[in-house]
């Protein structure tokens, strides 16, 4: 059910984590673009598309969860093993674009797709569409893999600026792929350019694999610098406060 | 006159399939063999199609949405 009290959008996008909006004054200032970081098996998917859920179901929020690589059918399987209904609210659309490329290739129809370009165009068209106020776009290694490079600072800046020009708050999925460095995107400088992010580190000692979640950056906000535990309980998540 | 028809259901599938949307008419025309002259019920189940793929693309209220759209360009049509 969707609270009445939600008049008018709130300054800040609640995560809807236990105990994590503390931590960065209530949430995610709206209008943001932030990365949401970490290896594989790190729930980032999970995580974002959870917030989403909530926004929409709690305060009515119309979300849409762009796909790049995964399925539709398989993203609605795997939020369905942890709790999440993805067809409930009817207010988060998730959109395939990898069943489009798999229909029409990676190429587009004229060869030379500009696919930094095309995302921000889908997005507008989806706010349009959709009316969207949340966009998350899973991820950005899928983006890069489409993409061809001449500037990539230079590029990702556009790219970043066009989002941030749509006036929708935006989680960027990222993959983490060296083991030794915290190197949250592959161009290293989308942290830069990013208003936030949320780095989802997985601890895999003495036979345990533990999920941590710090936020290291978030603008506009004080917000706490420690790592903590992330539980997923239910169809819930919550982080351990100190 | 049919390109008028495609052509404003090709825009109205333009913000959920971006620059694939002609192809997506295309495919979804070839797969139902349609080919010259397209009649009224043949437009008719070419939506269906667009329906089917929305669907896959983005779900059942997205595909709904682009489905009754489509349905009112085919009415204003007839």
């Amino acid at each position: 059910m969707i609270q009445e009290a939600a008049q008018l959008p709130a300054a800040r996008v609640r995560s809807y984590v236990t105990n994590l909006d503390e931590q960065m004054e209530g949430g995610i200032p709206r209008g943001s673009i932030v990365l949401v970081c970490g290896r594989p098996g790190s729930m980032k998917s999970s995580l974002t598309y959870y917030m989403m859920h909530r926004q929409a179901t709690v305060e009515g929020q119309r979300c849409v969860y762009v796909t790049l690589e995964q399925s539709r059918a398989s993203l609605v399987r795997h939020l369905s093993h942890i709790g999440i209904d993805a067809e409930a609210s009817g207010r988060v659309a998730i959109v395939d674009l990898a069943q489009l490329r798999k229909a029409f290739g990676d190429n587009g129809p004229k060869g030379d797709t500009n696919w930094l370009k095309a995302i921000v165009d889908q997005v507008a068209s989806y706010k349009q569409l959709l009316g969207c106020e949340i966009v998350a776009l899973d991820s950005m290694s899928a983006l890069y893999s489409l993409h061809e490079f001449t500037n990539p600072r230079r590029e990702l800046f556009h790219f970043f600026e066009g989002m941030r020009a749509l006036g929708v708050t935006v989680f960027l999925i990222s993959e983490m792929y060296d083991p030794e460095k915290d190197i949250f995107a592959r161009y290293e400088v989308e942290d830069f350019l990013a208003d936030g992010v949320l780095h989802l580190k997985v601890d895999r000692s003495d036979g345990q694999s533990n999920l941590y979640l710090g936020i290291v950056k978030l603008r506009e906000t004080r917000h706490s610098r420690s790592y903590f535990p992330l539980i997923v309980e239910g169809e819930g998540f919550e982080v351990v406060a100190h | 006159m049919p390109e008028d028809i495609e052509t404003q259901m090709v825009e109205h599938m333009r913000p959920l399939f971006g620059e694939f949307a002609a192809t997506a008419l295309e495919q979804q025309k070839a797969k139902l063999g349609l080919a010259g002259a397209v009649a009224a019920a043949d437009y008719l189940r070419l939506a269906e199609e667009i329906r089917a793929m929305c669907r896959e693309v983005a779900g059942p209220a997205v595909a709904e949405r682009v489905y009754s759209g489509l349905l009112a360009i085919l009415q204003e049509a007839a």
